[in-house]
Parts: C-alpha cells; sequence; structure tokens
C-alpha cells in the first residue's frame, strides 16, 4: 500500500501531523444502516461503488470489502485512519473505495450510507475540502441524497445534521499537555465550538500527547465558515504549543535535551515495548526534531504512529496473530531499525 | 439523573457552557467528572476525551417523557417507533425526520440552536430554494455595504433583491 503520511512535508507539521476531512451522506430511498436488509446493503455498495467508477477519480479507486476481511486486515485500516471503527467492526455488508495513495477513503454501511473522507499530511483543511468536495459532486450527480430544506444533509446521528461535516487535525501537544495547559484548551474548546479527542476519536485517550481538534456544529454554518472557525481555533493552539515549547527550551534546555535523547536511546535498544511507551517515546523525540535537537525524519515518524500499532505490526509479520510479548519485540525491532541511523 | 457518563452514578456536577449564544449543559458525578477534567486545569493523567453529545442526547431524550407525544408512531419507510430514537440517540431514516419532527426538532436546536442549513445543497434541489438562499446572502451583503457606506454597490444590491424577489413570487 502507498503511503499518504510518507509524502511531501505538510504544512505546520512540527505539530500538525495530519487533515482530515469527512462528508457523511445517506441516500434518499433506504432507511439508513442499521436498518438494511442483506440486499440494501449490497445494492448501496453497488450503487455507490458503479457512480464512482463512472468518473476519473473512480479509476484510480479500489474497492475492499470489509465482510470478507479477518479482524487483523480490517484493523490494520482502521489504525491507519484509512477506516473508523464503526466500519471495522460493525455489521452487515459494508465496504471502502481506497485511492491508491489512501488520501480518499469513501466509506459505505457505516454510520451513515456514505462517508466520504480526504486525508492529507500536515495542515490542509482547505485542499481536503476541495476534494472531498469533488468527489460528493460526483456521487450527488448519480445518487439522491436525503436532504432537507431546513436541516440540510440527513443523517443518522442529529449532531451531523447541515452539512454532515467534520474536519478534524491531529496535532502533536507535548508542550501543552506538560505544562497542564491542555486541560483549559479542553475546557474552553466547546466555547469556541470545537471538539477535542484522542489519536483514535471518540472515547479514545490521548496517547503520546496526540489529540484530534475538530468542528462540533454541522447546522448553520456553511462549510468554508466551519472551515475558517476552525483555522483560527488552530492558530491559536498552533502557536500556543510553540510558545510553551520555545519557554521550555529557553529555561530548561538540559532537562529537555535530556528527555528527548533519553527517549531516543531506548528507542534504539530497547528489546520489548508496548505500544504506549512506544507513543509516548515517540512524542519526546518528535518534539526534539521540531526544536532542531534531534535529526529525524519528521514523515517517518508521523508513519511510525500506525506502524507500531497491534493489527499492522500482525500484518507486517505475515502471522494470523502474535501474542502481546511477540508484538512488544516486533515493535522494538522495527523502532531500532528506524531510530538507529 | 444519573451521570450522562457513566449511566451510574447521580449526577451531582452540572456544568453549563454557552456556545454562539445557546447553552449546554453536563451533568456528570464526581468521578466522572474528574476523570473527564472538569475539576481542575492544574492535575493531568490519561484523559478520556470521548465525552460526546451522543450520550447526552439519549439521556436527554430519556429523562422527560413530554417529548413523546406520539408514544405509537412509528415510521412507515423503517419501522422505527419514538423510542427506538431516544433509546439510541440515532434516527431511522430519512422520513423519520419528518415523522417525528415535534419530538426531534426540540433536540436539534439544542444541539445545533435555533437555526437552518446553510451550506452546499444537492444538485437535484429545486431552482426556487437556491434562488431564496442567493436572496439571502444579497441581502446580507446589502447590510454589509450600508455599514461600509459603499451606497453604489448597496444600490445595485436592492435592485437585484428586488429582480430576484419578484422571480421567487412569480414562480
Amino acid at each position: 500500500m502507498g503511503n499518504k503520511l510518507q509524502r511531501p512535508k505538510g504544512k505546520e507539521n512540527d505539530i500538525v501531523v495530519s487533515t482530515r476531512v469527512r462528508l457523511a451522506r445517506n441516500l434518499n430511498d433506504y432507511p439508513f444502516p442499521g436498518r438494511l436488509t442483506p440486499s440494501n446493503e449490497r445494492e448501496i455498495v453497488d450503487k455507490v461503488a458503479a457512480a464512482m467508477a463512472a468518473s476519473p477519480i473512480g479509476n484510480g479507486l479500489r474497492l475492499i470489502e470489509l465482510t470478507p476481511l479477518g479482524e487483523v486486515d480490517r484493523h490494520v485500516l482502521m489504525e491507519r485512519h484509512l477506516i473508523s471503527q464503526e466500519l471495522a467492526d460493525g455489521k452487515g455488508i459494508r465496504a471502502v473505495l481506497l485511492s491508491q495513495d489512501e488520501g480518499i477513503s469513501i466509506m459505505i454501511n457505516e454510520e451513515d450510507h456514505l462517508r466520504i473522507q480526504v486525508i492529507g499530511s500536515g495542515l490542509c483543511l482547505d485542499e481536503c475540502l476541495k476534494q472531498a468536495i469533488e468527489i460528493d459532486d460526483i456521487l450527488d450527480h448519480s445518487l439522491r441524497y436525503a436532504f432537507d430544506d431546513n436541516l440540510g444533509y440527513l443523517t443518522k446521528c442529529p449532531t451531523n445534521l447541515g452539512t454532515g461535516m467534520r474536519a478534524s487535525v491531529m496535532l502533536h501537544l507535548p508542550a501543552l499537555t506538560q505544562s497542564g495547559a491542555i486541560r483549559s484548551l479542553a475546557a474552553n474548546a466547546g466555547k469556541l465550538g470545537f471538539v477535542v479527542r484522542g489519536m483514535f476519536g471518540e472515547g479514545s485517550e490521548a496517547k503520546g500527547a496526540l489529540y484530534q481538534i475538530s468542528n462540533q456544529m454541522t447546522l448553520g454554518f456553511d462549510e468554508d465558515t466551519i472551515i475558517e472557525r476552525l483555522y483560527d481555533a488552530l492558530r491559536q493552539i498552533i502557536s500556543h504549543e510553540r510558545n510553551y515549547r520555545n519557554e521550555a527550551i529557553k529555561q530548561l534546555r538540559l532537562q529537555v535535551e535530556d528527555r528527548v535523547w533519553r527517549s531516543a536511546g531506548t528507542l534504539s535498544y530497547a528489546r520489548s515495548i508496548s505500544t504506549d511507551e512506544a507513543m509516548q517515546l515517540l512524542s519526546d523525540v518528535r518534539m526534539g526534531a521540531s526544536l532542531g535537537l534531534i535529526n529525524i525524519d519528521m514523515e517517518k515518524l508521523n508513519s511510525l504512529l500506525w506502524e507500531i500499532q497491534p493489527s499492522n505490526l500482525i500484518k507486517a509479520s505475515g502471522k494470523d496473530k502474535l501474542s502481546p510479548e511477540e508484538r512488544d519485540i516486533r515493535r522494538a525491532e522495527l523502532l531500532r531499525s528506524v531510530i538507529i541511523k | 439523573m444519573l451521570c450522562q457518563h457513566c449511566n451510574k452514578e447521580p449526577a451531582t456536577r452540572h456544568y453549563k457552557q454557552v456556545i454562539n449564544g445557546e447553552s449546554r449543559e453536563a451533568h456528570l458525578c464526581a468521578a466522572c467528572a474528574s476523570e473527564l477534567g472538569y475539576d481542575s486545569i492544574f492535575s493531568w493523567g490519561p484523559v478520556n476525551f470521548g465525552f460526546g453529545l451522543d450520550g447526552f442526547l439519549s439521556n436527554m431524550f430519556g429523562e422527560d417523557p413530554s417529548y413523546f407525544p406520539e408514544p405509537s408512531t412509528t415510521c412507515p419507510l423503517c419501522g422505527s417507533t419514538s423510542g427506538d430514537i431516544s433509546r439510541t440517540g440515532r434516527v431511522g431514516c430519512a422520513r423519520c425526520y419528518t415523522i417525528f419532527a415535534n419530538m426531534l426538532n426540540p433536540f436539534i436546536t439544542r444541539i445545533h440552536g435555533n437555526t437552518s442549513h446553510t451550506g452546499r445543497i444537492p444538485a437535484g434541489i429545486g431552482g426556487k430554494f437556491r434562488l431564496r438562499r442567493r436572496v439571502d446572502s444579497l441581502k446580507a451583503e446589502l447590510k454589509r455595504a450600508v455599514e461600509t457606506q459603499e451606497f453604489e454597490r448597496a444600490a445595485e444590491l436592492r435592485d437585484e433583491i428586488k429582480r430576484l424577489e419578484g422571480e421567487l413570487g412569480n414562480g
């Protein structure tokens, strides 16, 4: 598989890992997922795939049916943020249309019939929205969307009504985390109309100081306004994080350097390492790299975030399963091969 | 009222947020309030930021029986009942938004504020709706033009709005 997150450097990539825009859409003539018959589910997958196949963008998309896939294969996609947990572990006939560079993923029969998702490296909300809209136009051309003049695009969960758009940015905020300032950010997020979550979305912990910031409101504002407001919030967060980092390096240079190099040392020499520990150490190294203390490719660090996850390790090993202990050993091997240069 | 995070302990901590003029509430037990970081801006540990609107929604449906004006109503397209929607916080199909409008609309207002859709619209949606959209956006532009004293532009806009409103009236 290609790898979007290893592609050319993203904007603000000292802090912004990746950007994602997704549009929720439903077809007018079918009940929402969960109330579909198996033949309904099949029809929707086929209709969406046919609609995309007829377009130039669609040529580059590959249809992956989730139902016949084993858990490891489904979770490989989820850990790479190409599909949601709901699609990975859901019931019924579900599929994803995936572009070769993995920047586009159109989830079919997730919570809604369609989740059009575009992911990019670094901060690129406008670019992701533009591409999501192109895909939306193609599908709109041949499918009849469920829509209401006042409520906008109709979705299974009323929290997505209106634009059906969730714009989400994954941020690395070690200095705000360390200082505790992240708490006031999380507490104030709602006032500014955005939501703070952990790396794997709703219900997930913020491991390795990685957070997803996304818009809360979907109804009453148009797409561009939502994106502009999110940019405003992000600019503030990014500048705060940079200030805290600079302050830390000014006042505590030795401690910061010591921590970064100790973490790099552990990653370079450990023989067994858990996901949580690896995420924390990678977080330190990532911050060290962004401060110029340590020389390591930022894009490689980004792809390690999913390469060290359990299902991706199992997949890379070529085996059907690995015990947690075996995974910890393989994770350490992988990290040694990257960090030692 | 039970804590909307764990759904087990009584909610003893109540939080209110105002977003774009709309107020929003969170009702939590002491343990969840602490776990979710509502208590202090200084302490730090692994925090679960998953507290979203989902539980909030189904709980709000659940606590007040007056939100079920038509308990026996069933959606003819998908078979959902008001009970299904309140239990899951999810809607069965597009038609449910019409069938259960009385029940759903107050909640939609609570989540999103008293507002209506201004974003993209599907290609198949009628010309009249698009025209009304265009008039609304021109009116907003007119207001700005008057505020910034661009009177020539304002006059143009007023003519255009008049013309489009005429079209709407005849359609």
